[in-house]
């Protein structure tokens, strides 16, 4: 059979470099896979930039004198200046009141959801993989498709299905806790007429869970569509390989500087997602209060 | 600057170029597994009906490559799940029990402090606002009452001099009459004297001539004479 690069491209996925990495299986059940250890990873930065970070951001000796007020490092200032942005542009005029009991969940969410779009963006399990070649696949890694540590965990629907979960109870927690039960059903009617209540609380209901869903999906596609985009053009450089040092080179160049570019829009988009998420959850937790239309018009007319 | 700027870019191309190759090799060497893989592929596709099911499948024991799904099966998603739950929570519980509180003391601290110089600098510059205005009346306070004190002294002044010129000429005045006076009183007692000697001397005189007693008549008649002759040679 001649060479038939359509067919070979249908088995060289990109989308079959984007998912996740099995490492260690049990009955089938992926116990560690790369998202695993991306996850526990994002989370050894978050906690240590987080604490290093605090260090920098709070108040110093009195021996400093009025330096003590000041923030030590240039990264610890980026991150205050996130923080400060956050809380006062978007998290404040949302929630008013109940900002300084949902910032600590609304930051965390933020920046653990950033680490893990930022961390995505470097290509761990690629690395992982040429040095196990290198190895001549001694580390078995590249042979069976496993890697323990690296992709994007945020690509992963069952890690953004459980942050929107997270979401999801949080959301709805703060609005049982906000309006009391019975307030928190009755805004499921959605201040309608008697006869139009079926529909509407049907509607309502349903919205409960198509918010947190859309959350997941959102962050999930996202996610996925630039990684398989990045993935598609370095393939590219990958199948021209094998039409010779001519077309390798001048495929090469081309894909390289898209890539590139690419991955500029995806560090903006690694930012804008992290930020939607929260953004969204926000509105949402915002949105079951008391005076639901009004607080809703304030959003809506803030943006 | 630029040329700072230039290395870097360059830096970062070659780097690209680099990682680029090596993934195409990479890749590359997977090439040759992935064609007889796309072969066999092929064949099944024309043996069969590609099975959607394994195709979405990728948890084959092993080294298998199935194409995997973008979205993992249960079996593949369900632990990683669960585990972004519980780091997601322990990283929340972490960050808002040792870094948000203390970022926001940090910042509120920063906030009171500059807050509170705003206030103290409003309220040293209010004082001293105050103070200048008390300096300012006070010193025209001042400047008034120096006025008034030497408008005082010189309505004194003008009292106490006009007090002295008055005395001065009343003691002046007072001096003259007297003078006048004792002028007056030598005056008449030099004139009796002289009266009285003039009497004496003509008595005498007469006798002398006459060699007679006089009468007190004739005397009185010659006194009178010659007063009146020696009043006559005085006036003359």
């Amino acid at each position: 059979m001649t060479f038939d690069l359509p067919l070979v491209m249908a088995k060289i996925d990109p989308v079959s470099h984007v998912v996740n990495h099995q490492f260690w299986t049990y009955d089938g059940f992926w116990i560690w896979s790369a998202h695993t250890g991306n996850l526990t990873l994002s989370a050894i930065i978050c906690i240590f930039v987080g604490k290093w970070a605090a260090n920098k951001i709070a108040t110093g000796d009195e021996c400093e004198g009025t330096d003590r007020y000041v923030t030590k490092n240039k990264f610890a200032h980026m991150i205050e200046v996130i923080c400060v942005y956050l809380k006062d542009t978007t998290i404040k005029p949302m929630l008013g009141d109940r900002t300084n009991a949902f910032m600590p969940f609304l930051l965390s969410l933020f920046f653990f959801i950033l680490v893990n779009n930022l961390l995505g963006l470097v290509p761990i399990i690629d690395i992982l993989h040429v040095i196990d070649n290198m190895l001549g696949g001694a580390l078995g890694l590249a042979e069976n498709h496993a890697a323990p540590v690296g992709g994007t965990a945020t690509q992963n629907i069952y890690v953004t299905g459980a942050l929107a979960f997270v979401a999801f109870l949080v959301i709805n927690g703060a609005g049982i806790s906000r309006m009391g039960l019975g307030q928190y059903l009755a805004h499921l009617t959605g201040g309608a007429p008697v006869y139009i209540w079926p529909l509407i609380i049907l509607v309502e209901f349903m919205g409960i869970f198509i918010k947190p869903v859309a959350l997941a999906i959102r962050l999930f596609a996202n996610m996925t569509a630039g990684h398989v985009l990045v993935a598609t053009l370095l393939m590219f450089v990958g199948a021209a390989s094998a039409a010779g040092i001519a077309m390798f080179a001048g495929v090469g160049i081309v894909s390289t500087l898209s890539v590139i570019a690419i991955y500029f829009l995806e560090l903006f988009v690694a930012f804008l997602q992290a930020f939607v998420f929260m953004f969204l959850t926000a509105v949402f937790i915002a949105q079951l209060d008391h005076h639901h239309d009004e607080e809703h018009g304030s959003v809506e007319a803030a943006h | 600057m630029l040329t700072t700027l230039s290395r870097r870019v360059a830096l970062l191309l070659t780097l690209a170029m680099l990682s680029a190759i090596i993934t195409g090799s990479a890749m590359a060497q997977d090439h040759e597994k992935l064609k007889e893989e796309g072969e066999q592929f092929l064949s099944e596709v024309e043996g069969n009906a590609p099975d959607p099911e394994h195709a979405a499948q990728g948890e084959h024991a092993g080294g298998d490559h199935d194409v995997h799904g973008v979205i993992g099966t249960v079996k593949q998603g369900l632990v990683t799940g669960i585990t972004a739950i519980v780091v997601f929570l322990i990283v929340l519980v972490i960050l808002s029990k040792a870094v948000w509180p203390k970022i926001q003391a940090g910042l509120d601290e920063r906030e009171k402090k500059i807050r509170d110089e705003i206030e103290s600098a409003e309220e040293a510059r209010q004082q001293a606002k105050d103070a200048l205005e008390m300096y300012e009346k006070s010193l025209a306070q001042a400047r008034t009452e120096a006025q008034q004190m030497l408008e005082d002294a010189k309505v004194e002044q003008q009292k106490f001099s006009n007090e002295l010129r008055t005395k001065a000429e009343a003691e002046q005045a007072a001096r003259n009459e007297k003078a006048q006076r004792e002028i007056e009183s030598a005056k008449r007692a030099a004139v009796n004297e002289v009266y009285a000697e003039a009497a004496t001397l003509a008595t005498s005189i007469a006798s002398k001539i006459l060699s007679r007693e006089v009468s007190s008549d004739d005397q009185m008649q010659l006194i009178e004479e010659a007063v009146a002759e020696l009043g006559s040679a005085s006036h003359s």
